[in-house]
This record gives structure tokens, C-alpha cells and sequence, in this order.
């Protein structure tokens, strides 16, 4: 009996993509097969399995629409950005009255705070213990 | 910190702005910063179709960081990226048999 191949998914099947999509192929193991061309990938030719892939991926945010809607709760941008945002919006409103000097200021402060996030790299938290 | 607050600061340097343009404004940096820091991070699941190989990917989606099998234990398992798939030969697409020919 052949061995289903999602009992070891990472045996046997792959991904690849292009710009929009996503190819799932699986290790073709047929040895009877009456095909011209032998490949060792194949599309998956099992059953259909509901909710059978899930893909992680770095996504951008929803969109902003309305007054109340709150950087960190509604659309999930980190607290740390949120002052980035803030000079994003200022540069690109003084570029807009023309004042060049003051929009390259915030334009330089946001790619600045941008590269400093996260400012804790380590992830250690450390106390401030004072000396006694 | 609300949309509003971030209009009421711009207010107060550059006086009243459209509203709608001030949230376009916004989209852009957050889009940017999406784009630039690349942490947001999501998960889709989607059927595993037989005889299918391509799926769709969302219009927001900016980098792939792993793809998961459902595998028979109900877990899943994370499967490779090909790095030589323009060596596979047969591009079929559907359960179609006309498009495998």
C-alpha cells in the first residue's frame, strides 16, 4: 500500500512562487506511469483536504477610514511606529507648501527612527536595580 | 494613538487638511513602514486541493515566510521552497485534462 503523503508532508511536497501565486507540488513516486517525461515533482493529485495549507506570510496593514480607528488596536501597528507615522505625514505635508528644507528633515527622522525599531534587539528586558 | 490624534497635530502646523487626503497620508506611511520593516506577519489557510498546483496569493501579501501542510496527525508541517523549480517541465495548471496536454 502506498504511503499517504501527508504523513510526512516535508517528505514529499514543496512549494515555489511567481508574483502572484503559489505552487504546492508534491514528489511524484508513480513508477507505472504511461507519461513521456519523468519529474520528480508533480501537482498534489490526493484528496481535497479542508483548510489542508497554511501560508505565513508578512502582510501589509489594513487600511485607515475612519477618525477612531486606533493605530495599535484596529490596525495593529506597533506603538514603537507610531511617532513614525507622524513624521511620515509631516514631510510629505511640508513637501507639499514647498518647504523643502523642513520636509527632508522629517523624511531623514523618520528613515531614522525606522532603522532604531526595535530599539531592544536582544529582546532582554533588564531591571534598573539601583546600588545600594 | 487614533487617526484623530494624528489630524489634530497636523492641524495645529498646517491648519485644516482634507480628511480624506490626511488618511491617505496615513496609508502610505503605514504601507511604507508594511513595505521597509516587514513585521507584520499573517497566517491564511486555504483548501489543499487535488490536482491543483497554483493558489492565489492576497493583493497584501508582501513575503512568503513558510508554507504548511495539514498533515494526517491534524498538525502542520511545514514543507520546503524549491530553489530549481524552473527545471520542472510539466506546467499543469487544473483537474482540466485538456490543460495537461
Amino acid at each position: 500500500m502506498a504511503t499517504n503523503k501527508r504523513t510526512y508532508p516535508n517528505d514529499y511536497f514543496a512549494w515555489y512562487n511567481d508574483d502572484n501565486r503559489i505552487a504546492v507540488v508534491c514528489e511524484d513516486t508513480t513508477s507505472t506511469s504511461g507519461e513521456r517525461t519523468k519529474e520528480k515533482y508533480d501537482t498534489y493529485q490526493g484528496d481535497d483536504v479542508s483548510n489542508g495549507l497554511r501560508i505565513t506570510s508578512t502582510s501589509r496593514y489594513d487600511e485607515v477610514d475612519a477618525q477612531t480607528d486606533n493605530l495599535k488596536t484596529n490596525i495593529g501597528l506597533d506603538t514603537g511606529l507610531h511617532v513614525c507615522v507622524v513624521c511620515y505625514v509631516k514631510a510629505r505635508l511640508f513637501e507639499d507648501i514647498g518647504d523643502l528644507q523642513k520636509s527632508q528633515y522629517f523624511r531623514t527622522m523618520y528613515e531614522k527612527l525606522m532603522k532604531q525599531y526595535p530599539s531592544r534587539k536582544s529582546g532582554v528586558r533588564h531591571l534598573a536595580v539601583p546600588r545600594l | 494613538m487614533t487617526v484623530k490624534n494624528i489630524i489634530e497635530q497636523m492641524e495645529k502646523l498646517f491648519g485644516r487638511q482634507q480628511e480624506k487626503y490626511m488618511y491617505q497620508l496615513i496609508n502610505e506611511a503605514i504601507d511604507d513602514i508594511a513595505v521597509s520593516k516587514k513585521n507584520h506577519v499573517v497566517s491564511s489557510f486555504t483548501n489543499l486541493e487535488g490536482y491543483k498546483r497554483w493558489y492565489e496569493l492576497a493583493d497584501n501579501v508582501v513575503d512568503i515566510k513558510r508554507v504548511e501542510i495539514l498533515d494526517t496527525n491534524d498538525r502542520y508541517v511545514m514543507i520546503p521552497k524549491l530553489v530549481d523549480a524552473h527545471k520542472i517541465l510539466r506546467e499543469d495548471t487544473d483537474s482540466a485534462e485538456d490543460t495537461l496536454k
